[in-house]
């Protein structure tokens, strides 16, 4: 456990070093916060000057805000992992009781905690989320989309400026809200290769009361997320050998 | 010149490695990096791997390191066998890589703190093995402020961490300045004295002439030759001493047998009689030595 408590104290102290690491880090309080205090009010005043009612919409509006909670400690993760890629870093830690295996755990272990802890606040403190079990779903695919986006940029970028603009290339990841939310059903189903699809739709099925395809719609997303998660691991694994 | 396909080395007493017929091929690629080499190390000795790029020295270190597992024959470090290692095997090896690996925006000080955390076994104080190592006036420096021998330094120094009882060290030398190269040989001795077997991968000669107790020539993933550097030098040599000397104005060189050299008339006659320059015994230079025997140059 000593070994990791150092891990997680060093990057703590290079994520304040870096503003860009800070920022990936705060951010999704800053979402939490701003949904919190800003939402309710923004509305009333869209529906007061434009007679525009935002309030059917805080479905798709909860989705869409949850989903830039994995983004940040996943971008964040993989320039992190692209830093120690650069400096080969990686290899000495394959030849240290830590291991490669280690590592790599480590690696994926935290932003996955951190999507999950993040997620759980926005659900729990934006106040525009219902507490709903199928959440549950939402919040379990939402937490895989963090390491698959880490393992994005530190296996397909060659280095830390070109894992910049691989990180805005995720923002097509807000793609999967609005076709979920907006597209009729069956087309909106061509979405499905977006990860984000998938936690998206869970959410939703749930606002709209239909559990038993809330869960379907989870197993197939759960199933989706889990070969992604394999596939870029393997490409990863190909990049660092 | 001796033409060994295959070099066998002598049996070694109380050995740390052992190697029996290593046969290794990169995944996917079909072709062999290493067709079967065998060789042994002694406890407390410092070995080197010399050859030219490509020769597959890189790879028989990494089989070492436990970085490659899938090779063929048997390979044995400090008794266990490299590919039923787990991660245990790295709390008494250690190992520096040729380019000096570290977070550059942390401290000396910090990143071996670092990576001390790793070990659970007893470790170094950082700070002593720094002063040890002439670096503990930049404990407190970044890393990136570090110039190449003391990043080299740095490197030597966190793989002494665990206090292994094998150290591998990659081009310990390399891109070093003749002061730098000199304080980097001596720490290596300094932990010879100490005990640690040292496995040296390197193509610099003069480095392996003045460190190694014994050297393997590698070329085509095949050791040519296994033997210590004197030996080698004194075997493959002329048995001659060379002086210069001046004879009036004129500068002359000669060779005498060294057997019976102080009953030699004629050798006598020179020293007595001329101003002598240099006298040097004609043993053959290990570079010299590698080049007759593998047919191929270091480079």
């Amino acid at each position: 456990m000593i070994r990791y408590r150092t891990l997680v104290l060093n990057d703590l102290r290079q994520i304040r070093m870096d503003p860009l690491l800070m920022a990936s880090l705060l951010g999704p309080l800053a979402v939490i916060a701003v949904t919190r205090f800003g939402f309710i009010p923004l509305s009333d005043w869209i529906e007061r000057q434009y007679g525009f009612a935002l309030a059917p919409y805080s479905g798709f509006a909860a989705t869409f805000l949850l989903l830039t909670i994995p983004l940040l400690p996943g971008t964040m993760t993989g320039l992190l992992m692209l830093d120690e890629r650069d400096e080969n870093i990686m290899s000495y830690y394959s030849v240290t009781p830590l291991t490669r295996r280690g590592y790599s755990v480590y690696r994926l272990f935290l932003p996955t905690l951190l999507s999950v802890l993040l997620s759980a606040a926005f659900v729990l403190f934006s106040g525009i989320t219902e507490s709903r079990s199928e959440n549950i779903y939402a919040l379990t695919l939402l937490a895989l989309e963090a390491p698959c986006i880490a393992l994005f940029l530190a296996a397909f970028a060659s280095n830390k400026v070109e894992g910049l603009a691989l990180s805005k290339i995720s923002g097509l990841l807000f793609a999967g809200p609005v076709v979920a939310a907006f597209i009729p059903e069956p087309w909106q189903y061509a979405g499905m290769w977006i990860p984000t699809f998938w936690p998206a739709k869970c959410y939703l099925l749930g606002v709209n009361q239909e559990p038993l395809a809330a869960l379907g719609v989870f197993g197939v997303g759960l199933i989706f997320h889990l070969l992604l998660l394999t596939g870029l691991s393997r490409a990863f694994l190909k990049r660092i050998d | 010149m001796p033409t060994m396909n295959q070099a066998v080395s002598n049996p070694v007493i109380d050995p740390v490695i052992e190697v029996d017929r290593l046969q290794f091929s990169y995944p996917g690629t079909g072709s062999r990096i290493l067709h079967g080499i065998s060789f042994t190390i002694a406890r407390g000795d410092i070995f080197g791997f010399l050859g030219p790029s490509g020769a597959g020295k890189s790879t028989t270190q990494k089989v070492l390191i436990g970085v490659l597992k899938g090779y063929d024959g048997r390979v044995k470090v400090l008794g266990e066998e490299i590919r039923d290692t787990r991660s245990g095997y790295y709390e008494r090896i250690g190992v520096a890589f040729e380019f000096p690996n570290f977070y550059s925006k942390l401290s000396v000080l910090e990143n071996l703190k670092l990576f001390r955390s790793l070990y659970t076994g007893e470790t170094e104080e950082p700070i002593k093995l720094l002063e040890q190592v002439g670096l503990a006036d930049a404990a407190h420096l970044k890393v990136s402020e570090l110039s190449k021998g003391m990043k080299m330094r740095l490197n030597f120094c966190r793989a002494l961490l665990h206090r292994p009882a094998v150290l591998f060290l990659d081009e310990p030398t390399s891109g070093l300045d003749p002061v730098n190269a000199k304080i980097m040989k001596d720490l290596i001795l300094e932990r010879k004295a100490a005990g640690t077997t040292i496995v040296i991968t390197t193509h610099n000669m003069h480095a392996a002439e003045e460190l190694c107790d014994r050297v393997a020539f590698i070329v085509d993933g095949q050791i040519k030759l296994i033997d210590s550097p004197r030996e080698l030098k004194l075997r493959q040599g002329e048995s001659k001493v060379r002086v210069e000397f001046m004879e009036g104005e004129i500068r002359k060189s000669e060779d005498f047998p060294i057997d019976d050299l102080a009953q030699n008339e004629r050798f006598l006659q020179v020293i007595g009689r001329h101003k002598i320059e240099t006298i040097h015994s004609l043993e053959a230079s290990l570079e010299q030595i590698f080049i007759d025997v593998t047919g191929r140059t270091l480079t």
